[in-house]
């Protein structure tokens, strides 16, 4: 299906290219559709993810979407947009430009006013909700761990809504608190209020993974830590992404973030994705808004090369490569 | 009949007590505690259950449905600021729900309880983190899932802050249930403010408020326990077993206590004997059932009924027989002038008692409950005196005392001295009905109002005049039966013809006495009268 309405991958804002189906993304200016050109990344750890519906098509397809608010205000007027399999697209933008809109749309938390959100090829509006929120992993804003519940029932959240056999809830909650490097003899028996920041995100990211989910859709999953956690929980996600081979989406305003977590970095502004690259795509563009994100960067503020930090977090040509903490999984 | 020295009314509270403590005090308060106790509870645990199988899913929807939540916290609102009393008397002529006895009782303290656990559960689910209840949502939870997973366990310590009140409420307006005959503490409150008995009334209100607080440090107790945020010792499972466990256990007793009376009762139909709340009509009641009793017929006490909920009741076929007073029925349940003879009296209300109740009224009892024109027996016997217009020309050398009632309504004062033509000495001195009896026996007036069958007309050695122009209106006793209840029990019908006549306005007073004066039960009074009887 993915060949049929011609997708719009266009990621321009151009609402003429809405019938044009033609693949607009192959230049560089950013326009590519996200992840074609960028197709190995997680393959290889699929089977750990879980098997995907079919290995073809995108994961997640942006369909010409237009979402209003209930007020009517319109947030998103024509939304296009592919997400490949083991790609990890980070919307990058600043507060109100429909970014958390964008991934809630995924989980059909909101319905398209018209065109329609496909994921795994089928239209959110055909997906039975309940079932497709637990095939698709959320780590949210703040992280929204169930203060009632100890750090193993939060883990064991959607497992147990699915109906597991106790044992392999347990044996899975074991697994993936050791994923995160949370000892689950250490952990799991505490209450999210005796966490850290840090250590909540990880268990939140552990509850959105505990399903095998082929998707995870992250809300500033950085956010609000501080700078030493923000990056050492980065480098480890990114890390664990590769080696399970999930698709990810996810919702930044830390052109950094975006740059060292994302495959593709989509830009939007008002509602419209401006520019969509890889991360090397970014850095070269010469889009207005993307050299100003560029230039609150200290070392790209003053011209220098990206070089201090940049090359291990995005120097790897096309695609994410296997960077050094990546261990295969 | 041993007399002994006329008791202070009106000392120190600490020194009434020791007074009504006196001789057999410890059976008389003790004895019927553990039953008003289990009543009480019931009555409470059974309210806040419902109270809560309502209050919860209401809150919920309403904190769903904006438009829902005004007219469901508006209601509760309502309710709430009606009266108990009038709560307890509007809900009596409702059908299902309503009712002399527990069950109206229930429903009414259940009203009452539900607005604070309507306001809990909002505030509850309110309080809780949105983020928390998204993530609910974005995980894949299904409605009833967040609610009972998620939503419903963080909103519970507010939601059993709310029950708190809720239960706190119930306990102190369960003593107000006694007037609809639902028993509880509240029995023993009102029984001790009607025969003066203080030592009574503490030992029904002294128990209420323990339990008020009993109550209210259990819920905090529990919500502290269920608290999903606090940390404490054990897993939680177990806690909340423990809790589960404790609550159920408090329920169930609630239960045996509402229920036990109903099965020692049997299922045969019991013939259910109605009496309001005073001690007159509670000693003819138990005279009616324990005459029913040796007949073998199975009966049920209604007693202490409040106002005219005993007339209701009976219309509403909920008590078969009940004493009534003529002049009452005349003028308070058929809304009739007071009438002047008795024997007109009595039948004009036996006539529309038929027509319109389908009761029968029967045969005076013998006696009646009048306003009675009350002097000193020395003077009565001195003088010379037996009614009211012998004693008129001495009434210019006498001071009148009356109870405040008494001055103030038309057939009262005015309508008395003109009727008379008394003329006293000094203005009537208006004081509480009560103590016109001990400043009549003191000597400080000389001719009060008070009511002819009054034990302490007896114990005070005073004579009653009689009303020879027939002033004052006819309250002769009487029986009301309901005709099917009479038709079904042969038994009920013999005794109510056995009763016709059968006690004087002397018996009345010495069997009052012994029940307001000497604090003897009245069940034990009245077996003492059927011995001397023979019946």
């Amino acid at each position: 299906m993915a060949g049929a309405g011609g997708a719009p991958a266009g990621a321009t804002t151009r609402r003429d290219d809405a019938g044009a189906g033609g693949r607009a993304g192959e230049d560089a200016a950013g326009r590519g559709r996200a992840g074609q050109d960028a197709a190995g990344p997680g393959r290889a750890g699929e089977d750990a993810a879980g098997p995907g519906r079919a290995g073809e098509g995108p994961v997640v397809r942006f369909r010409q979407v237009r979402y209003s608010a209930p007020g009517g205000r319109v947030i998103l007027p024509r939304l296009s947009f592919d997400l490949g399999r083991g790609e990890a697209l980070a919307l990058l933008g600043e507060s109100g430009c429909g970014k958390t809109t964008t991934l809630r749309l995924v989980n059909r938390l909101l319905v398209p006013e018209s065109g329609e959100v496909l994921v795994e090829g089928r239209p959110t509006a055909v997906w039975d909700a309940i079932a497709l929120r637990r095939r698709v992993g959320y780590v949210m804003q703040g992280f929204g761990l169930f203060p009632h519940r100890s750090v193993r029932d939060n883990v064991a959240t959607v497992p147990s809504l699915e109906g597991w056999p106790r044992a392999a809830i347990d044996a899975r909650v074991d697994e993936l608190l050791a994923l995160v490097k949370l000892p689950p003899g250490e952990f799991g028996a505490r209450f999210p209020d005796e966490l850290s920041g840090g250590q909540r995100q990880r268990v939140a990211v552990a509850r959105a993974l505990a399903a095998r989910p082929p998707l995870v859709l992250l809300d500033e999953p950085f956010g609000a830590l501080d700078p030493l956690t923000r990056a050492a929980l980065r480098r480890e996600f990114n890390a664990l992404r590769r080696s399970l081979g999930l698709s990810a989406l996810f919702v930044t305003h830390d052109v950094l973030e975006a740059l060292e977590v994302g495959t593709h970095v989509g830009l939007m502004h008002e509602g419209e994705l401006v520019l969509l690259a890889t991360p090397e795509g970014f850095l070269a563009s010469d889009h207005p808004r993307a050299r100003a994100y560029l230039a609150t960067l200290p070392s790209f503020g003053r011209g220098a090369a990206p070089a201090p930090f940049g090359a291990e977090a995005w120097g790897h040509g096309a695609g994410p490569p296997a960077p050094p903490e990546g261990r295969g999984g | 009949m041993a007399r002994g020295p006329p008791r202070r009314r009106r000392g120190g509270v600490a020194e009434r007590l020791g007074g009504a403590l006196g001789g057999g005090a410890a059976e008389r308060l003790l004895a019927p505690l553990p039953g008003a106790l289990a009543e009480h509870l019931a009555l409470v645990a059974f309210a806040l259950a419902f109270a809560l199988a309502l209050g919860v899913p209401l809150g919920v929807l309403a904190e769903r449905r904006p438009r829902l939540r005004l007219a469901v916290v508006g209601a509760a609102n309502v309710v709430q600021t009606v009266p108990s009393l009038a709560l307890f008397g509007l809900l009596l002529p409702l059908p299902w729900v309503g009712g002399v006895g527990a069950r109206s009782a229930v429903v009414a303290l259940m009203l009452y309880a539900l607005l604070p656990v309507v306001r809990g559960t909002l505030a509850g689910l309110e309080s809780v983190d949105p983020g928390v209840r998204e993530a609910a949502l974005a995980l894949g939870m299904t409605g009833r899932q967040r609610l009972v997973r998620v939503e419903l366990p963080l909103a519970l310590p507010v939601l059993l802050s709310g029950a708190r009140v809720a239960a706190v409420t119930c306990v102190g307006v369960a003593t107000v249930a006694a007037a609809v005959g639902a028993g509880g503490l509240g029995a023993l409150i009102f029984r001790g403010l009607r025969s003066n008995d203080d030592a009574l009334l503490v030992a029904g209100a002294l128990p209420a408020a323990l339990l008020a607080l009993a109550f209210d440090l259990g819920f905090g107790a529990l919500a502290r326990a269920l608290d999903p945020r606090r940390r404490r010792p054990g897993p939680p499972r177990a806690r909340r077993r423990l809790a589960l466990a404790l609550g159920a256990a408090g329920l169930a007793a609630a239960a045996l206590g509402l229920l036990a009376p109903a099965a020692r009762r049997g299922g045969a139909p019991a013939i259910a004997v109605g009496a309001k709340d005073f001690t007159e009509q509670v000693l003819l009641g138990e005279l009616i059932a324990q005459l029913l009793e040796a007949e073998g017929a199975p009966v049920r006490r209604v007693f202490e009924l409040g106002g005219n909920l005993c007339h209701e009741a009976l219309v509403a076929g909920q008590i078969d027989v009940y004493p009534e007073y003529t002049g009452t029925a005349l003028t308070a349940i058929l809304g009739r002038p007071p009438g002047r003879d008795p024997i007109e009296v009595r039948a004009t209300v036996a006539r529309e008692y038929a027509a319109r109740f389908g009761a029968r009224v029967s045969g005076s009892l013998g006696f009646g409950n009048d306003f009675a024109i009350l002097v000193r027996g020395d003077d009565a016997r001195r003088l010379g005196l037996t009614t009211i217009s012998q004693a008129a020309p001495f009434a210019a050398g006498w001071r009148a005392g009356f109870g405040q009632d008494f001055v103030s309504r038309p057939d009262g004062y005015e309508g008395f001295v003109r009727a008379y033509g008394l003329r006293f000495g000094a203005p009537p001195r208006e004081m509480d009905l009560s103590l016109t009896y001990r400043a009549l026996a003191a000597g400080e007036v000389d001719l009060i109002a008070g009511n002819s069958t009054d034990g302490r007309i007896k114990a005070l050695d005073l004579a009653q005049l009689v009303d020879d122009r027939a002033f004052f209106p006819p309250y002769e006793a009487v029986l009301v039966a309901r005709e099917g209840s009479l038709a079904r029990s042969p038994a009920l019908a013999r005794v109510v013809a056995r009763l016709e006549g059968a006690i004087s306005v002397d018996e009345m007073r010495g069997l009052n006495g012994e029940v307001d004066g000497r604090k003897r039960a009245p069940a034990e009074v009245v077996r003492e009268l059927r011995r001397r009887k023979g019946w």
